[in-house]
């Protein structure tokens, strides 16, 4: 990674006294594909939600390609919610339509349609699609404007293996270009595809860096198959029950 | 089985009665709506005084003098009305029992009382009572004369619900499925995500009124083609005024449910207060003059002048669009102000 796209500084958020973040601290250089891993409850949204510019840091700053961001620039930046809207009595081709339109793409909803491999299913109701290809239209037209940056909120949270494996390829080939950066609390996955690894418990960073220096420094006899989990749960020096943080 | 049915009743009883404004709009709401009810009616039946239309100048005497020779008949009510088009008009759409037209100054005129065939017996009693005499004439009057008056109403009544609906509760179930969350992670300004509602809903609400327009005309309601352009304009205000009080209920409101009821909740005295189905002279001072603001009556009222009286002058009907103009500037202002993408 080159550019600086990202730098976040001392970010924190509290929730009626609740903390959320507290210290995040990390520089994301581009292109590439990060992983910010951690149980649920582990401010994986939270921190997004921030990076987005959709909720205010209760301490602490980011800098976006080297600046404020102030105003946000929606141009530079492509956002895929953990829950995106499926809009009843909406096609796919809408939805595309629509997205292409608002970041000014005159063939955006073709490019949208092509790279979501769903040109086919143009006139299928966003309801009917399965799981992964709806996946994949919302990433498509999160990137129609080719965005130097892209932020996704568990993208295969809800997949099947086979939508996974075709949402991996997927954002394998848009790292290339961009920085992109993902949250998940699937190992595997990460282990799959990410460059870079923020391990993120109970709010707090607890390991951050390169996927091969943070499987590095796992201890010979820590190392009991995949990479990113062994390293995981070397650096959070934590149990996951039921997808919680255990003590 | 039978415990099974039991413990699903209880679920569904628990599901309404944890749910503040489910419990609240069944058991609470048919109390509100009985009160509401009996205060709009405290002073009687709506049709049970008659309106006698005197077309007169505002301070012209003989309007005085009729007046204070009816001043003790509690069943008749005097209204002035601008011009003998506009009386006529109200009595074709039984706004009004009687029109008096007074003669020439000089008496070689006689005053003239009009009258639809169903009241010749009332007329020949308000004549006696009038201060001067004049000749009865039963006029010529639709027998569904009463579908025009409600004609302009109903299609107030649908703006307004089309309005509070389609901003109101479309905003609010935008917020739930995370549409306006993603909307607000794009460069899409909020003018242009506001304008495609306003344009839709404009689009849709202008065909219901020219469908609406289409069936009141089978029942014989007049339409001047003039009215019907003013009439675009005051549905045009009258949505953006309806669909700016929606935003602003969505912007407080969170969950689907709520909106729904307060939106029913809010249009049932509205209707009453309206004059979509009767005048608001029918109704006790207070609940008249608060009416009286409302911008649905403003709505009724201005549809009713340019459809029913065919009322065309920008002069008589400036006023009335101005306020309801003030009406959709201040709602969608507001709403506007308040508008946030997401929590």
């Amino acid at each position: 990674m080159t550019d600086e796209v990202l730098a976040a500084e001392g970010l924190g958020k509290r929730f009626d006294g609740v903390v959320a973040l507290d210290d995040v601290s990390f520089t994301v250089r581009g292109p590439g594909l990060v992983g910010v891993l951690g149980p649920n409850g582990a401010g994986k949204t939270t921190l997004l939600d921030i990076l987005e510019g959709l909720s205010p840091a209760t301490s602490g700053a980011y800098r976006l390609f080297g600046g404020a961001p102030a105003p946000y620039p929606r141009r530079r930046v492509g956002v895929v919610l953990q829950r995106e809207p499926r809009l009843e009595r909406c096609t796919a081709g809408e939805y595309a339509a629509l997205f292409a339109a608002i970041h000014g793409v005159p063939d955006g909803a073709a490019r949208i349609m092509a790279r979501a491999r769903l040109e086919a299913r143009a006139r299928v109701a966003l309801s009917r699609l399965s799981g992964g290809e709806a996946a994949r239209l919302f990433i498509a037209a999160a990137v129609v404007h080719e965005p130097e940056l892209l932020f996704l909120d568990e993208p295969t949270a809800a997949l099947d293996p086979e939508g996974k494996r075709e949402v991996g390829d997927l954002l394998r080939d848009l790292a290339r270009t961009r920085a992109v950066v993902l949250t998940t609390h699937d190992l595997r996955e990460a282990d799959a595809l990410c460059t870079h690894l923020l391990f993120l418990v109970g709010g707090r960073v607890r390991a951050w860096g390169p996927r091969e220096a943070l499987v590095a420094a796992v201890p010979p006899d820590a190392r009991k198959g995949l990479p990113v989990e062994d390293a995981f749960f070397h650096h959070c020096a934590i149990r996951i029950v039921d997808g919680e943080a255990a003590p | 089985m039978t415990r099974a049915f039991l413990v699903l009743t209880r679920l569904r009883l628990l599901d309404v009665l944890r749910s503040r404004s489910s419990a609240g709009f069944v058991l609470v709401f048919p109390l509100v709506l009985l009160a509401v009810t009996a205060l709009v009616f405290l002073d009687g039946h709506p049709f049970e005084r008659r309106v006698l239309l005197v077309v007169a100048p505002p301070d012209d005497p003989a309007l005085a003098a009729v007046a204070s020779a009816l001043a003790g008949l509690e069943e008749v009510t005097v209204e002035r009305a601008r011009g003998e088009a506009e009386a006529l008009g109200r009595l074709r759409a039984r706004m009004a029992a009687a029109v008096l037209v007074p003669g020439a100054p000089d008496r070689l005129l006689p005053d003239r009382l009009l009258v639809g065939p169903r009241d010749r017996l009332f007329g020949r009693g308000l004549a006696a009572a009038l201060p001067a005499p004049a000749d009865l004439v039963v006029a010529d009057v639709p027998r569904g004369g009463y579908v025009h008056y409600l004609f302009p109403g109903v299609l107030v009544f649908s703006v307004m619900v089309a309005g509070l609906f389609a901003t109101g509760h479309t905003m609010v179930l935008y917020r739930q499925n995370g549409f306006l969350k993603k909307l607000a992670t794009t460069p899409l300004p909020r003018a242009a995500f506001v304008g495609a509602q306003v344009a839709a809903r404009s689009a849709l609400v202008l065909a219901q009124v020219a469908l609406l327009v289409a069936a009141a005309w089978l029942f014989g309601a007049p339409f001047p083609p003039l009215g019907l352009l003013w009439l675009a304009v005051i549905v045009v205000l009258g949505l953006l005024t309806f669909m700016g009080l929606g935003f602003a209920l969505a912007c407080v409101i969170r969950t689907e449910d709520l909106v729904v009821d307060v939106i029913s909740g809010l249009t049932f005295p509205l209707v009453l207060l309206s004059e979509i189905f009767f005048p608001l002279s029918a109704l006790p001072g207070p609940l008249a003059a608060v009416g009286g603001w409302l911008p649905s009556t403003e709505m009724v009222r201005l549809a009713r002048a340019v459809l029913l009286y065919g009322e065309a002058s920008p002069a008589v009907l400036a006023p009335g669009l101005a306020l309801l103009g003030a009406w959709a500037a201040v709602t969608f202002a507001g709403s506007l102000a308040a508008f946030r993408w997401h929590e």
